[in-house]
């Protein structure tokens, strides 16, 4: 466990006019190290900065844990990382009360776990076993962790990146719903392109090691987090975005046919959190000071996708829930005037 | 047990609309003043977008407006190809007047507010709603809409909180918005030809161009009813005057003549308020015609002659002089009598006994002419031969008085008869107006186009038999003359012979008859569209009187016979055109 508190340093205050800059610099650096893979990218630091966690999924060796890594590399802050297997306990992430002596007496003391940084990487989340799986839920949550009755406070920022590969099935534990909705966006590792190829060739197989600089300290990023839940978002943004929300249910009159026949349960009210609190950051990304309606259409992708349960019909004919997602954003059109 | 249909699905419900609109609210008018300075500024960069707004509204309603009268013009005129529409080019007329109207009431209504031009500014600039956001956040936060503190104050910024961050946000947002409004694009909201209205009103303005231009064959069903309506109201002023003077003439309201107004009364007040039911106010016409000449006695006119010829007599006999009252006048024989009473007591025997004599030699005559004369002179008779001077005198007053009322009958008699003939002259020319532009409504819509201008050729072949039988009592010379006249308007030339042509007097009547021909064959007679052969009423009235009191015609009139005439009648075509 690397212990750099971010509570020693002073704390800054940003300006939102440099929100964007110091979050392009983070990407910027990233971006030294993670070929292409930019969505990837400005979703995985609209996570972090939106104090929230991000499920990556992907295929194996598509630097997953490389992008976790680097963000850690450019973030000075703690940073953890846990291969979750199908013996993993709940004691191996949270950390136990283990006997010790001190001054001749024997006690019990508490010993952390790996889940006590500032940035945790779930490798393969979903081979490890529900009830290892759900020791996450009060981290992620509430940022805390109770043993024998006793929580413990986990440091700002806490970010859990979780990966997952959708492949190996075999002896997996999927993660159940109330799990997954704790993630603020899902994020799918897309296959990079060819000339994204060539570069990582260029970069990963030659003698010099291309590594990223500390960009931010950890203390900046409570500052953009706080400054992010600060953006105003107008009434019309915010009501788009709950009409979004409310087409994922198909009982509702506003949803799609597509919703109507395969969808079994819509998102729930953090869905909408998800879209409001990433639309802040997609427009202070953007250098606005407001939430536009296309901030919320940009990320209703990853905040909606693993909030909504398909039913047996929809998983019998191969239905995705993007295909879902983006029939909902055909059919929630925008209001607009003559 | 139930089955449970798997495949079947539940039914969708009805996909709603899209979002609600809500339109930011104008902070102006929301919030009290002072206001920031930036609001103020983005409201009046708004204010030239609003403008270009309003005015591509317009365009686009004008267009509507214009789809929507020209397809109204269509719908119309193709109706009116199907029926016929008299107010056509009324409504016509009225349509673009409405569109206009409905087009300035859209334009007002259009009027965009600042709200609704910031959102279409976001939308069309692409500005990721600020300009929206800032109007919508100045009323969701009021506190943040007046003035910011001033940059220079040290204190100012020094006030932390989540307060004083929201507020530095909003203000923050308001001036990107305001540079944003001020940088977009000068060129939005630039008028535009909207496509389907605009196709709409192509596809009217060629589909009515056709239908204007092509001849509408409802015109002319259109001037048959119009002809029909004015022939009604003509004809309701002529049954208004015959009305007028059958009243004149009547005494009593329990008076024939006097009843008889009052139905043609209420006749032309249906006529006047049913113009277009031809059929129904013929027959009404018909009917109170018949009813009136139920009332009219056929020997009225025999009667008449009888009692001129029985006054005559009575004054000749009455005053010993053989010129005395040759026009046979009721009341001059009255007053010749009443003398004769007076001096009945200065007659000498043999005077006495001539009067009875003449008076015995008018039996006939007085029978003919009135049966209370009769009776009166039967009672006189004998009490002057019996040298019963009193009961001689009463029975002379009672002739008297019996031959005024004789003459009032014939009047109310004449009256009647009058009152029928005029009936039957408008039945006629009702009927007629119906007819005739049935006939070119026909002609125009088997061949001929309404819209051309020319004549229209009709063959029409006539054939009137006319068979009179005239019984002449007369002395001396009778000269008999029958004339026909052919009434048309326009060229009318007959060709073949026209015999001799009868028309038939009514009973009582004088008859014309010589067999002169009024249609000469091959010779066009100068007299309107009409071609008819008059009818025995007409005919009659139109005859000359010269005949003696002895002609006794027969009744009914004229089993009518006329050689065959054929006729090729020339009609002017109606004015085409709407």
């Amino acid at each position: 466990m690397t212990a750099s508190s971010p509570t020693d340093q002073p704390t800054p205050q940003l300006v939102p006019e440099a929100f964007a800059e110091r979050a392009q610099a983070i990407e910027r650096e990233v971006g030294r190290v993670i070929v292409g893979q930019t969505a990837l990218v400005r979703q995985t630091l609209t996570g972090l900065l939106a104090n929230s966690h991000v499920l990556l999924e992907g295929v194996p060796g598509l630097g997953k844990t490389m992008l976790v890594r680097t963000i850690a590399d450019v973030i000075d802050c703690a940073f953890n990382r846990i291969q979750f297997t199908p013996d993993l306990m709940p004691a191996d992430i949270t950390g136990t009360n283990i006997l010790v002596e001190d001054g001749g007496q024997r006690v019990f003391r508490f010993q952390p776990g790996p889940i006590f940084a500032n940035l945790v990487l779930a490798d393969e989340i979903n081979r490890a076993t529900p009830k290892t799986q759900s020791s996450l839920l009060e981290a992620m949550q509430e940022h805390q962790v109770t043993v024998a009755r006793q929580r413990f406070p986990l440091e700002s920022p806490f970010f859990v990146l979780a990966t997952q590969n959708p492949l190996e099935m075999e002896g997996t534990y999927p993660l159940p719903e109330a799990q997954l909705d704790r993630f603020l966006f899902k994020v799918m590792v897309p296959f990079p392109s060819e000339e994204d190829l060539v570069a990582i060739m260029e970069r990963t197989t030659g003698n010099e090691a291309v590594t990223a600089s500390k960009v931010c300290t950890g203390a900046e990023i409570v500052e953009m987090q706080r400054l992010a839940r600060a953006v105003p978002i107008a009434p019309h943004v915010t009501a788009y975005a709950v009409s979004v929300l409310a087409a994922t249910h198909p009982d509702q009159p506003r949803a799609p046919g597509l919703v109507r026949d395969y969808v079994r349960y819509g998102g729930s009210p953090r869905g909408a959190q998800a879209l409001v609190t990433g639309g802040k950051i997609y427009a202070l990304l953007d250098g606005r000071f407001n939430v536009s309606i296309d901030d919320i259409r940009a990320v209703a992708l990853p905040s909606l996708r693993h909030r909504i349960i398909l039913n047996f019909e929809g998983e019998a004919e191969g239905i995705t829930s993007e295909a879902v997602i983006r029939s909902i954003l055909d059919a929630v059109v925008a209001p607009t005037v003559e | 047990m139930r089955k449970i249909d798997l495949a079947r699905k539940p039914a969708r419900p009805r996909q709603p609309g899209p979002i609600p609109l809500s339109i930011p609210p104008d902070p102006v008018g929301r919030l009290a003043a002072p206001l920031d300075p930036a609001l103020l500024q983005l409201r009046g960069a708004l204010l030239p977008h609003r403008r270009r707004l309003w005015l591509r509204r317009l365009v686009r309603r004008t267009w509507l407006a214009l789809a929507l009268v020209a397809m109204a013009e269509l719908g119309l005129w193709t109706l009116a190809r199907l029926a016929p529409i008299a107010s056509a080019p009324l409504i016509a007329a009225i349509l673009p007047v409405g569109g206009l109207a409905g087009w300035m009431i859209a334009a007002v209504r259009a009027r965009p507010a600042l709200g609704e031009a910031a959102l279409a500014l976001d939308g069309e600039g692409r500005l990721g709603d600020r300009a929206s956001s800032a109007l919508e956040l100045a009323v969701e936060f009021p506190e943040s809409a007046g003035p910011g503190p001033d940059p220079a104050d040290p204190g100012a910024g020094s006030a932390a909180g989540e307060a004083t961050e929201a507020d530095r946000f909003i203000r923050r947002q308001r001036r990107d918005a305001l540079t944003a409004v001020r940088t977009a694009p000068a060129g939005l909201f630039a008028p535009r030809v909207s496509r389907r209205p605009a196709a709409a009103t192509l596809v009217a303005a060629l589909l009515l161009a056709p239908v204007l231009l092509v001849p509408n064959p409802q015109d002319a069903v259109i001037a048959q009813q119009q002809q029909v309506r004015e022939a009604a109201e003509r004809q309701a002023e002529r049954i208004d005057q015959v009305a007028q003077d059958l009243e004149a003439r009547g005494q009593d309201v329990n008076d024939p003549p006097t009843k008889l107004a009052q139905e043609l009364r209420d006749l032309a007040l249906r006529l006047r308020e049913h113009p277009d039911q031809l059929d129904a106010n013929l027959a009404r016409l018909g009917a109170v015609e018949d009813e009136v000449r139920a009332q009219t006695d056929p020997a009225n006119e025999q009667r008449a002659s009888s009692l001129i010829s029985l006054s005559r007599s009575l004054s000749q006999a009455a005053t010993g002089t053989p010129d005395a009252n040759r026009d046979g006048d009721p009341k001059t024989t009255r007053a010749d009598l009443q003398q004769l009473a007076d001096n009945l007591d200065n007659l000498t025997a043999e005077q006495q006994r001539d009067l009875a004599q003449q008076l015995a030699g008018l039996e006939a005559t007085a029978s003919q002419a009135d049966g209370a004369s009769g009776t009166a002179r039967r009672d006189a008779a004998p009490s002057r031969a019996q040298g019963d001077t009193a009961g001689a005198r009463s029975a002379i007053d009672r002739l008297g008085q019996s031959l005024t009322g004789a003459q009032q009958r014939i009047s109310t008699g004449r009256d009647l008869a009058g009152a029928a003939s005029r009936l039957q002259d408008a039945r006629r020319d009702l009927a007629d107006a119906g007819q005739s532009t049935a006939g070119q409504a026909q002609a125009q819509g088997q061949g001929q186009s309404p819209g051309a201008s020319g004549q229209v050729r009709v063959r029409v072949r006539v054939r009137v038999r006319v068979r009179v039988r005239v019984r002449v009592r007369a002395r001396g010379k009778v000269r008999v003359r029958v004339r026909v006249r052919v009434r048309a308007r326009g060229k009318v030339r007959a060709r073949g012979k026209v015999p001799s042509a009868v028309a038939a007097p009514m009973p009582g009547r004088s008859a014309t008859a010589s067999a002169a021909t009024a249609v000469r064959p091959g010779r066009p007679t100068p007299t309107g569209p009409r071609s008819s052969v008059p009818t025995c009423p007409r005919s009659t009235r139109r005859s000359t009187g010269s005949a003696s009191p002895a002609i006794r015609p027969t009744w009914p009139g004229p089993a009518a016979t006329a050689r065959p005439s054929r006729a090729t009648r020339r009609v002017p075509a109606p004015a085409t055109g709407r």
